[in-house]
């Protein structure tokens, strides 16, 4: 895996999450898409098991700095470092456990890998807003309403990363992985 | 540092150290990729579980995050920009009735403000016999600000918009759309040098609100008739408590809450909630430049088992905006009625004195130069 390019395209995807997450929200719901997750389910794809989590690491690290949320009624707001990175830890986990039964290039099991790594991440996310919420009264959460909203972040991520999905493929020499599709991969 | 390099693994029959079962452990847990990810998940579960008055902190590596993304954002948000639908929602589509509408709001909102004035000159003068110290006039600023990014997590809402504390941006300022509709406010924290980040009114998260309906005053230009004399009296307008609705995965939608009581009159007929009637904010947890703003539309009236009426208010704006106005709260204002520190008053609660809220300020609001340049 070649560091510098998936710091480039980390920097690149989270510019997009912060730019165009409420643009392109779903009508009037808070479905909205997770440019970051495509960015990881394409690298735990490739990518090797060793470093894979930890990279997802960092990805939600970067997510949860750039969420910011009310607090007190909205008399404040507070970022919370930690529900996004460990959701993003889950969820590379579970796209490396899966990457071995899935065809890689094709765009429809990619579609599945970042529905179902966004699902996970996002239910994380929403355990731990709720057991804070218990142990915090100033940030109430509302579990059912979350998790409605960010399934359909989940299924909105996954149509995302039909369009998202090939462009990166095409970028799979930059990022120091081998093709499973090249002509060197296939003699093997 | 030879010895621990041999000693790479658990069941390593060298017998090169003395105390090896020691060495052996101190190098496992440095090494060893799923103690040290254990580490670092039960140290960022702590993290995100801990209280919000210790988290304080956390916002300084969010503010940073706003200057790192921004050569990302900025030509993304001028793209996005181009195809961005306006925040009227609840205007006409005939381009002159929605010219008109909006001057008539205009004139409405200098109209409320002076009323509002009114109201809090009387209650200076009752609170002054009582000897008691009050605020002389409490002007405020207006700062257009273009929207960079809006950030939506879940059903949480934060925009950020271009103009920070070197603009003259305070915490518990208040961002309008239009001119007069409420948009919502920023708060503790939510300030950076160049950004500062707005909790819109319909985020589940940013509470209720005490507003205040004038059974005269409707949103159909059409159907709003020229006012008789105490119309817009507000001892007699309709007073409720609304706040965002959380039962649903949708943003920007309604809010919804009860109508208070309504105080009998001898002679006057009971004012009764509407559709299409105009919603006004009237809350002293608010800052005084926030006061009598449009907070949305009636949008559908219920009665509730225990016979009260329940409103639902439709805001006039559409998230994400392209462009506010903050309207800058002058250092005494946020001090009187601006969103209290977390370190100074535990639990947020603002620390208003009866009456001091509704003051709108200036008839006539400074405008200062508008922040256009890249953060």
């Amino acid at each position: 895996m070649n560091p510098i390019a998936v710091a480039l395209a980390a920097y690149l995807f989270w510019g997009f999450d912060a730019a165009l997450r409420g643009p392109l929200a779903l009508g009037n719901t808070a479905a909205t898409p997770s440019f970051m997750m495509v960015l990881l389910v394409f690298l735990a794809v490739h990518g090797p098991v060793k470093t894979v989590p930890w990279v997802g690491l960092a990805l939600g690290l970067c997510v949860d700095l750039l969420v910011a949320r009310p607090i007190y009624d909205g008399q404040a707001i507070a970022a919370i470092i930690g529900p996004n990175a460990i959701g993003f830890f889950a969820a590379s986990h579970a796209v490396l456990a899966l990457r071995g039964v899935m065809l890689r290039r094709n765009p429809f099991a990619f579609l599945f890998l970042c529905a179902a790594g966004t699902m996970l991440a996002q239910l994380v996310v929403v355990a731990i807003m709720t057991l804070r919420s218990l142990l915090d009264t100033a940030m109430p959460a509302a579990p059912s309403a979350e998790l409605l909203a960010r399934a359909g972040s989940a299924m909105y991520t996954g149509v995302i990363s039909l369009v998202l999905g090939p462009l990166l493929h095409l970028a799979v020499g930059w990022f120091g992985f081998a093709d499973p599709f090249s002509r060197r991969s296939l003699r093997r | 540092m030879l010895y621990i390099r041999l000693c790479s693994t658990f069941d390593c029959t060298c017998l090169c150290v003395p105390s090896a079962p020691l060495v052996r452990r101190s190098f496992s847990i440095s090494n060893n990729p799923r103690t040290v990810a254990t580490l670092v998940i039960i140290g960022l579960l702590a993290l995100s579980l801990l209280p919000a008055r210790f988290s304080g902190w956390m916002n300084w590596f969010s503010s940073v995050t706003d200057f790192v993304t921004a050569p990302v954002q900025w030509p993304l948000n001028v793209v996005v920009g181009m195809f961005k639908r306006t925040g009227d929602a609840g205007r006409s589509r005939d381009p002159v009735i929605a010219g008109l509408e909006l001057e008539r709001d205009r004139f409405k909102d200098a109209y409320f403000r002076t009323v509002s004035e009114l109201d809090r000159a009387q209650s200076q003068m009752a609170a002054m016999s009582r000897g008691l110290k009050l605020n002389a006039v409490l002007p405020f600023k207006v700062l257009p600000a273009t929207v960079v990014g809006s950030v939506f997590d879940g059903t949480a809402q934060v925009l950020r918009v271009r103009a920070g504390s070197r603009n003259g941006v305070t915490e518990g300022s208040v961002a309008v759309v239009s001119g007069v509709d409420l948009l919502g406010r920023i708060p503790v924290g939510g300030v950076s040098s160049a950004i500062s980040k707005v909790v819109p009114i319909t985020d589940p998260a940013a509470g209720q609100l005490s507003v205040l309906i004038f059974p005269a005053e409707s949103a159909n230009l059409l159907a709003d008739s020229t006012p008789a004399a105490g119309d817009f009296d507000i001892a007699s307008a309709i007073v409720a408590q609304v706040g965002p609705t959380t039962t649903g995965p949708n943003r920007g939608g309604p809010l919804e809450g009860p109508v208070e009581a309504p105080k009998l009159r001898l002679g006057v007929a009971l004012a009764r909630p509407a559709i299409g009637m105009v919603v006004r904010l009237r809350d002293q947890r608010w800052p005084a430049s926030a006061q009598m703003l449009v907070v949305g539309i009636i949008s559908r009236v219920d009665t509730l088992p225990n016979g009260r009426e329940q409103i639902q208010v439709q805001p006039r704006f559409v998230l994400p905006v392209a462009e506010v106005v903050v309207r800058i709260s002058s250092d005494d204002e946020s001090a009187e009625s601006g969103p209290a520190s977390p370190s100074k008053t535990p639990g947020f609660n603002t620390t208003l004195p009866p009456n001091a809220g509704p003051s709108a300020g200036q008839a006539s609001p400074a405008p200062v130069a508008p922040n256009r340049g890249r953060p």
